[in-house]
């Protein structure tokens, strides 16, 4: 399934899929390489950022203004009135409470959000999932490089962005950018702790399997979360990358290193957690921290990159969405199409791009999923054509093979 | 032993002393009590000590043998897997599943203080405890749980945490760690669970 029909979601949206199909036609698709663009005044940044787990898109960015919203996502629905009003980003989708960032980005038009995007993957395993996302294959297979390394590769040599080489933030560089183009690893802590959800999913285990290990483990994890309340952020951020303040210190190391002249210009990380099963929340509870965290992340990024910032994309993407319904445990289980946002100084932004696909059970994907309408690649391929300047061939060829048909989304960009 | 007089000129009388220890009957049923902690349980079966002490008296201390004895009992082999590897015992076998022999030793050391073991240094003579009772504390669990994700979010190229199950545990494989595993997030998340699972901790 391809998009040809995104659309720019700010008009009412009793009008949205009437105006769907001519909106096509505001796209030119580019067929001509833009090496340009890359070449010159721009000295372009790239961020990924990839969130595994599987973000839950209608928690993210809810279709508030969609009538069947509420009763599908029930409790966690995110709510346009109310104490946790999420944010207004147009008259039919609204931004969760817990991304001010995002939410001010969008409003001086840094920030674009795709929703009811996937990529071509359509089978609901995590490890699958993160690798067709992360390869930027069209099915499952596994591979040694990503889509953005060969981006890289595919540049021009002696251009500052290729052998600047990338950055892979963390203790392992994600898929997405390793490959034959040289990559530089960094992470903020060299010991990182594990994440709470490890630590739940093995007291959970444990529960069923070894009563006295969990035990032994559940004490071992509230100690150490009362000496965190107690000291402070002594010792740096003690939930690792993945807690609020790891994904801040991760996004805060590596926009310095992004900022540096001689710096690398293409960075890639993963934060992980996003796999809420259970007791998910909405405008508040756990969903709402870890994006709580994303958007510190992007405010990050956004002062330590100074003046690079105007050069500046961060993509942030997932492997797939959640269940349209929620379910026994208060959270979603894995599903099909979800969101990915852009943010940054080169973003044009304040545009919510979906071609909305509707929620009722007719138009769910199996009955089940939000649908998808956008093949994240048309995305990702108007990122990096119009960013780094690679050619629709390049871009249908080695970076993502066999993606002919998927055309790239244009004018994303400033 | 107490009491008695070694009147043995010199060294003899402590060689005297010391095999008189050797041969008393509660020298052999202290050996075959850690014996059996150790490779058994905290608590070893009361037959398998008594066999295991018999083994050693009848043979005069013959370590060999008392192995033997041990790998002949039914208890070694029925007893449900209770002990805790010690943090040696679990960063070897992390090694060893994860097929990534440590380059330097200095991993290994940090790892082994970090956990509680640092290497030759206990910290009293009696040396580290051999109970799992011992192990099994909150803060060692939280430590193993920290190094767990630290080898495994290391990993790039990894087999299918659920086939290296296999191959760790076997038929002992529990069906609710197998469905934990394949319910992760990230293979290093399910990777991380399997060097935490009771499969890989217990032994």
């Amino acid at each position: 399934m391809t998009n040809m029909r995104a659309t720019f979601c700010e008009s009412a949206p009793l009008s949205r899929r009437a105006m769907l199909t001519g909106a096509g036609a505001l796209f030119a698709w580019a067929h001509a390489p833009r090496i340009a663009s890359a070449a010159g005044a721009r000295d372009p940044r790239l961020v990924v950022i990839i969130l595994r787990g599987a973000l839950d898109g209608l928690s993210a960015v809810g279709p508030v203004g969609d009538p069947d919203y509420i009763g599908l996502h029930g409790e966690i629905a995110l709510s346009a009135t109310g104490p946790d009003a999420a944010r207004p980003l147009d008259s039919f989708f609204a931004l969760n409470p817990g991304m001010p960032t995002l939410h001010r980005l969008f409003a001086t038009k840094q920030a674009t959000i795709f929703h009811a995007v996937a990529t071509p993957y359509r089978e609901r395993s995590h490890f699958d999932g993160q690798d067709v996302l992360e390869s930027g294959l069209p099915g499952v297979g596994r591979t040694t490089s990503g889509w953005l390394n060969r981006a890289l590769a595919a540049l021009p040599a002696g251009q500052p962005i290729r052998s600047r080489g990338g950055l892979g933030v963390g203790v392992a560089t994600p898929l997405a950018l390793r490959g034959p183009a040289p990559v530089v690893g960094w992470a903020p802590q060299a010991l990182q702790p594990a994440g709470e959800d490890l630590g739940r999913r093995m007291i959970d285990l444990y529960r069923h399997t070894d009563p006295a290990l969990a035990e032994a483990l559940a004490r071992g994890l509230e100690i150490d979360r009362l000496a965190s309340r107690e000291m402070g952020d002594e010792k740096g951020s003690r939930g690792g990358m993945n807690s609020v303040a790891g994904m801040a210190q991760a996004a805060r190391g590596a926009a310095r290193l992004l900022a540096a002249p001689d710096g690398p210009r293409v960075a890639a990380l993963a934060f992980d957690g996003w796999d809420t099963h259970a007791n998910e929340g909405g405008p508040r509870g756990r969903l709402a921290q870890l994006l709580s965290g994303l958007d510190g992340a992007f405010g990050e990024f956004e002062k330590g990159l100074g003046d690079k910032w105007r050069d500046t994309v961060i993509v942030t993407i997932t492997e797939f969405g959640r269940t349209a319904r929620i379910n026994g445990t208060t959270g979603t289980d894995h599903g099909t199409a979800t969101v990915a946002f852009l943010a940054g100084g080169a973003v044009a932004g304040g545009r919510v791009i979906a071609d909305w696909p509707g929620l009722k059970s007719h138009q769910l994907h199996e009955n089940r999923d939000l649908r998808p309408t956008t093949d994240l690649r048309a995305m990702l391929k108007g990122v990096l054509g119009d960013h780094l300047g690679l050619g629709a061939a390049t871009l249908a060829g080695s970076v993502f093979p066999e993606s002919a048909t998927v055309k790239p989304v244009t004018g994303l960009l400033t | 032993m107490l009491g008695r007089i070694y009147a043995q000129p010199d060294r003899a009388q402590g060689l005297a002393a010391l095999e008189e220890l050797a041969r008393h009957p509660s020298t052999a049923r202290h050996i075959a009590t850690k014996f059996a902690r150790h490779f058994v349980a905290d608590e070893p079966p009361p037959a398998l000590v008594e066999r295991l002490a018999r083994s050693f008296r009848d043979t005069g201390g013959d370590l060999k043998a008392l192995a033997e004895t041990l790998v002949a009992s039914p208890e070694a082999w029925s007893a449900p897997p209770t002990k805790l590897r010690t943090p040696y015992e679990f960063l070897i076998a992390t090694a060893r599943m994860t097929g990534r022999a440590p380059i330097n030793a200095g991993p290994i050391l940090g790892g082994l203080a970090s956990l509680g073991q640092p290497l030759w240094a206990p910290a009293g003579p009696n040396g580290f405890a051999d109970t799992a009772a011992a192990w099994v504390s909150p803060e060692g669990m939280k430590a193993r749980l920290d190094l767990s994700w630290q080898v495994a979010s290391r990993i790039q190229d990894m087999s299918d945490p659920a086939e290296l199950l296999d191959k760790v545990a076997g038929a002992a494989a529990s069906p609710v760690t197998r469905q934990a595993l394949e319910r992760a997030e990230s293979r290093q998340q399910a990777l991380a669970m399997l060097l935490m699972s009771p499969e890989a901790q217990r032994r």
